[in-house]
């Protein structure tokens, strides 16, 4: 038993049970403590002192009142665990009347009982638990001999377990606690909500009877009522009618905006309908006009039925004078002050249209002293063609006396010269109004309304004419004109003429006389200046003096501003500097602008004393048009220029640029064991550097190579006198030193040429195995020869230096494999990486290693490594190198040593097997392993752009490749049928640019750098590249 | 070709090594592999998965990389742009003297920090 106990207590501490699930647990235990007897259970709510639970395994026995309150009682600290009744006739908590109660239905005494209570330790009664035997008629110490016992055990046990019981009262109370203070937050926010409410109806109330109040416009007065009980009140309709307060039944309807037209009709209906009780006589609905306004808002019910309903009469004066009823979908929608506020309003809209009303009939009744104060001349005629009424307005206008008598003769005298007679008559015989009638008088402009006076009781009264004077309105349209005028000449201007200069020229004329003014410049903006590009009277020297006293002038202030600056009266503004050179009384600055962008500015001044008159702001805006009309024009003939003058300067360039091309040689001399190679990098698009090879004889080839000092079109002028004069002095018989003296001679006394000239001329004698060569000034060649060089020079001004100068020449044999070289000096100069120049020994070193190459693939490898630099500047002057070399075997180096060919399918698995194609080419004939990769990478990078770009990733083409292995070079040609490619747009696309790495830019980029030499041609049907690798082996 | 991805202990760093095929016993990656078109790809997405992983720093150890092509420096490039665009870095170790000397030629290595020792690696990611 104890076991059980103690599961029990572990359970309830070791688990958040709720009470009731406690609650049940003690029950359990309970009737097995006290296995035969009735067990009741009563849980106590402490703070109420009431029971809120019970629990019992027969009928429950109803713990009486006094004895529940009794043990609630939390003064009484007398409480005790346990109280056995053994004689409850003589305890009288339990209850007389129950106890007689428990005596019949038990058939038994009754007598004893047990409460044990869940107490704590301060003396707290939770709940008790009652126990007794009467069911079995015996009382619990004959059925328990251990009765005691158990009631220690369900101490002990109630001790246990106390703890979480009173635990979960505390949860209970903090949660109620909660609770409360969760109710008082929602009081407190819903009294903030009808607090607000509140505040708008005071606010909307205040704000619209303001309003009201001075408006005399009801309908502007019932619109402004609709919107402002919606501000309060959200109804989905609102009604307001109106009993014949202006003539006629009126009902304003508002509505949501998205009610549909059908709704809206049920919905003035039963307005209608709810009107009619209202009112004693009946209202007919169709003589009622019916005016419906949509609120933005949309009705957000979906609701059809109207399901609220409010009425709200305006009286005034006792007299009920309109109703304003409201509807909504929503159930009970309008709350008790909501509709307060609604009555505060209508009254205030009641004394409101009461007003107009009084004022409105007032009106009518003084109809004919109104019209004696409007404004515009009126005239009243009886029907018998007198002066009824007219209006001193009028009186002045027609030069007629009111107080005078005027006769019937001299009015229609009066009429025929307005020439409104006969439309006088017209409207007397159709009863019907003209409107807006032309007429003129003492010079002055009119627009006439003729119509007839009908009077409900006496009918037709007589004609009133009323008088709209539009002197001044068509002088505004003739200012309109104008401007039109200006405009549409603007355009044309702007339009025919596409020259600037021309096109300024115009404008300025056009500007001056337009404005009035004398003087005025036009600048534009060049650079990041502002340039007067067209004046009158107006140079930049005049225009400064007009300036602000902290010396900015009046167009420096526009620049910055971009805002139009008109100057009135120059010397009565304080802030201008009055110390000018001409006097002028007005100046106007307008920008130019495009795109908020300023391009340029209009400076315009009239000089002091010109009389006339002051711009109106029609003026300014009319100038203001055309400065915009205009400034795309100024801007597309600014570019038009721009573009005019660069295409000239290409033009001339492009005629002479070709010229320099055919000056120098078009083909490389071919001789046997001589192989030469030439190179010229042009600084602009024509250079001044000069060279050309001069076949003496079979054996001997003239080389000469010259610097004209400048270049651009003066240096290719220059060098056209300069081959004209050489062509006319070198021969065969002339020995380099013969024919640079007589260069000399010649070119000092050229009458073009007046500059200096350096030129070096040498003869290459491939018989005698000679080169003879003579320096007038230049740069000296070079001969590399065993890996040293040989300096070619001789002491000599450069030509065109001195008349009389001697120069001398040298003669060196040549050697086998000799390399010999000769440039210009703007190689020296050259800006290689990081931004030094290439200079003397960069060349040399340059040479030394590539000297393996053919002449010309060297000097290609020269371009390349000059012009790929990253930080390829523009180059300062030409660069012109030219080559040759002795190669005695030449003619055997041809020979063919290997050939293989092999086709493969256009797909990329088949990059790897050239690779170790080319792997075992490389092998087999000794190739190093460096030139092995080069190639390797090379064709990969081929084959995969001819699988990209030229088949476009089609698998099923073929590519061919030919391996030809020379005794100098190794040579592969790949072929493809795909698209073909122009060889130009494939040196555009080389680019080792990371940045920019796209398609097939880096690939070419590395075939180019490892390759010596490449080669590519494209026809319709086939695409060949040919690259080549010397001395491979 | 077999990617591995290793984290280096005490750091942000990851290390990627090349190789051909994995070691079922000591599972270190041996071979070498040639980085061209047809491996472009499944290269780039690796390391692009890493990226968007949110690793940022990266060594890629070239030293079983043979042989480069465009494609691979391509590839390369691209990681390492985007590694920057993501405020992190790629660098490389290690390269064999071949794959070195295209590096240089297409000026990869002046853009892109290359290095021979684990340890300079690491350093320099550290800073």
């Amino acid at each position: 038993m104890l076991n059980k106990i103690e599961e029990s207590i572990n359970q309830i501490n070791s688990n958040l049970f709720s009470e009731k699930t406690i609650i049940e647990e003690v029950f359990r235990i309970f009737q097995f403590i006290f296995p035969t007897s009735s067990i009741n259970i009563y849980t106590f709510d402490i703070d109420r002192k009431k029971i809120d639970g019970t629990l019992s395994n027969k009928n429950l026995w109803p713990l009486p009142n006094n004895m529940s309150r009794w043990l609630t009682n939390q003064k009484n600290n007398k409480q005790k665990p346990f109280l056995y009744i053994k004689n409850r006739s003589q305890f009288i908590l339990t209850d007389f009347t129950q106890y007689n109660k428990d005596t019949k239905k038990y058939k038994y005494p009754c007598d004893d009982g047990l409460f044990i209570n869940i107490i704590n330790e301060e003396k707290i009664i939770f709940g008790t638990i009652f126990i007794h035997n009467w069911e079995i008629k015996q009382k619990l110490t004959t059925s328990y001999k251990n009765i005691n016992e158990k009631i220690q055990l369900s101490n002990h046990y109630i001790n246990q377990i106390i703890n979480s019981i009173e635990n979960y009262h505390i949860h209970k109370k903090i949660e109620s606690l909660l609770d409360d203070k969760n109710k008082l937050t929602q009081k407190i926010h819903k009294d903030e909500q009808s607090l607000n409410q509140r505040l708008i109806e005071l606010t909307t109330l205040y704000e619209t009877s303001n309003e009201v109040s001075h408006s005399l416009n009801y309908i502007e007065i019932i619109e402004k009522i609709s919107i402002s009980i919606n501000k309060v009140l959200s109804y989905d309709a609102c009604s307001i009618f109106l009993k014949k307060i202006f003539n006629k039944n009126e009902l304003f309807v508002t509505v949501g905006s998205n009610f549909h037209h059908s709704t809206i009709k049920i919905l003035t209906k039963s307005t209608l309908n709810s009107i009619d009780s209202f009112f004693s006589t009946s209202i007919n609905p169709n003589n009622i006009d019916i005016k419906i306004t949509k609120l933005n808002k949309k009705s957000i019910s979906k609701e059809k039925l109207i399901n609220s309903h409010a009425t709200i009469p305006l009286i005034f004066r006792d007299e009920i004078i309109g109703i304003i009823t409201l509807l909504s979908f929503k159930k009970s929608a309008f709350q008790k002050n909501e509709l307060q506020f609604a009555h505060t309003i209508s009254n205030q809209v009641s004394s409101s249209l009461g007003k107009i009303k009084i004022i409105r009939e007032l009106e009518k009744s003084k109809i004919y002293s109104v019209i004696e104060s409007i404004i515009e001349p009126v005239i009243i005629l009886d029907e018998k063609h007198n002066i009824n009424i007219i209006n001193p307005k009028a009186a002045t206008l027609l030069n007629i006396n009111q107080n005078q008598h005027i006769t019937q003769e001299k009015l229609i005298g009066l009429l025929e010269d307005l020439r409104l007679i006969k439309l006088y008559q017209q409207v007397i015989k159709t009863k019907q109004p003209v409107i807006n009638e032309n007429a003129n008088y003492n010079n002055k402009n009119f627009m006439v309304n003729i119509s007839p006076v009908i009077n409900k009781e006496y009918g037709y009264v007589g004609i009133i004419f009323l008088f709209r004077d539009i002197t001044q309105l068509q002088q505004m349209d003739r200012i309109k004109t104008q401007r039109l005028e200006a405009i549409s000449e603007v355009n044309l201007m702007i339009k025919s003429i596409q020259n600037l200069d021309k096109l300024l020229d115009v404008l300025i004329d056009f500007l001056l006389k337009s404005t009035k003014c004398n003087m005025g410049s036009i600048q534009l903006k060049q650079k990041d200046r502002f340039i007067t590009a067209q004046h009158r009277n107006f140079p930049e020297k005049i225009r400064r003096s007009f300036r602000y006293k902290n010396r900015k002038t009046i167009s420096e202030k526009v620049e910055k501003t971009k805002k139009l600056i008109l100057i009135d009266n120059y010397f009565s503004s304080p802030e201008l500097d009055p110390n000018v050179k001409i006097l002028i009384e007005l100046y106007l600055c307008i920008p130019i602008l495009i795109n908020n962008e300023l391009i340029g500015i209009i400076n315009l001044a009239r000089k002091y004393g010109t009389s006339a008159e002051t711009f109106t702001k029609e003026d300014i805006d009319t100038l203001v048009t055309i400065t915009t009309l205009i400034a795309t024009t100024i801007q597309n003939s600014m570019l038009y220029k721009e573009k005019l003058e660069k295409e000239k300067i290409d033009q001339e360039l492009k005629v002479a640029s070709d010229i320099h091309n055919n000056l120098l040689p078009k083909n490389l001399p071919t001789k046997s064991k001589l192989l030469f190679g030439a190179l010229n990098i042009p600084a602009q698009k024509i250079g001044g550097d000069f060279y050309d090879f001069i076949e003496l004889d079979k054996n001997r080839t003239g080389i000469i190579i010259a610097d004209i000092v400048g270049k651009g079109i003066p240096a290719g002028l220059y060098m056209a006198v300069l081959k004209s004069i050489i062509n006319r002095n070198i021969n065969a018989e002339k020995s380099p030193k013969e024919t640079i003296n007589q260069l000399n001679k010649t070119i000092y006394a050229d009458p073009v040429i007046n500059k200096f000239i350096p030129l070096f001329y040498g003869i290459l004698d491939s018989k005698k195995n000679t080169f003879t060569f003579s320096n007038a000034g230049h740069e000296p060649g070079y001969i590399l020869r065993k890996n040293k060089f040989i300096k070619l020079d001789t002491k000599g001004f450069p030509l065109a230096g001195y008349e009389n100068e001697t120069f001398i020449e040298k003669e060196i044999k040549i050697e086998d494999n000799d390399l010999l070289f000769l440039f210009t000096d703007g190689i020296l100069e050259t800006k290689i990486a990081n931004n030094t120049s290439i200079g003397l020994n960069g060349v040399k070193s340059f040479v030394q290693k590539n000297q393996k190459f053919p002449p010309q693939i060297l000097l290609n490898k020269i371009k390349n490594y000059l012009t790929g630099s990253e930080n390829q500047t523009i180059k300062k002057d030409d660069i012109t190198v030219i080559a040759c070399k002795i190669n005695q075997k030449l003619q055997y180096k041809n020979q063919l040593l290997f050939k293989k060919s092999i086709k493969t399918l256009s797909i990329i698995s088949e990059i790897k097997k050239i690779r170790k194609e080319i792997e075992s080419i490389c092998k087999s004939h000794n190739m190093n392993h460096q030139i092995k990769l080069d190639l390797q990478l090379a064709v990969n990078e081929a084959q995969a752009n001819i699988i990209e770009h030229a088949y476009l990733g089609d698998p099923s083409k073929y590519i061919y490749f030919n391996f030809a292995i020379y005794e100098d070079k190794l040579e592969i040609i790949i072929k493809d049928n795909g698209i073909p490619l122009k060889s130009d747009s494939i040196e555009k696309k080389i680019s080792n640019n990371l940045e920019k790495l796209e398609g097939s830019g880096l690939g070419l980029f590395l075939i180019y750098t490892l390759m010596d030499e490449i080669n590519f041609s494209s026809t319709q049907t086939e695409n060949k590249l040919k690259l080549v690798k010397y001395n491979a082996q | 070709m077999e990617i591995e991805i290793k984290k280096i202990s005490n750091t942000d760093i990851t290390k990627i090594n090349f190789g051909n095929e994995k070691d079922e016993d000591t599972n270190e990656l041996t071979g070498t592999i040639e980085l061209d078109i047809e491996n472009q790809i499944p290269f780039l997405e690796q390391i692009n998965s890493l990226l968007d992983e949110g690793v940022s720093k990266i060594i890629l150890t070239l030293s079983q990389i043979s042989y480069i092509d465009s494609s691979g420096l391509w590839a390369i490039f691209e990681s390492f742009k985007k590694a920057e665009q993501r405020n992190g870095k790629i660098v490389l170790l290690n390269p064999k003297k071949d794959v070195r000397r295209v590096l240089d030629i297409t000026k990869i290595s002046s853009k892109i920090k290359i290095f021979e020792e684990d340890e300079s690696a690491i350093t320099y990611l550290s800073e």
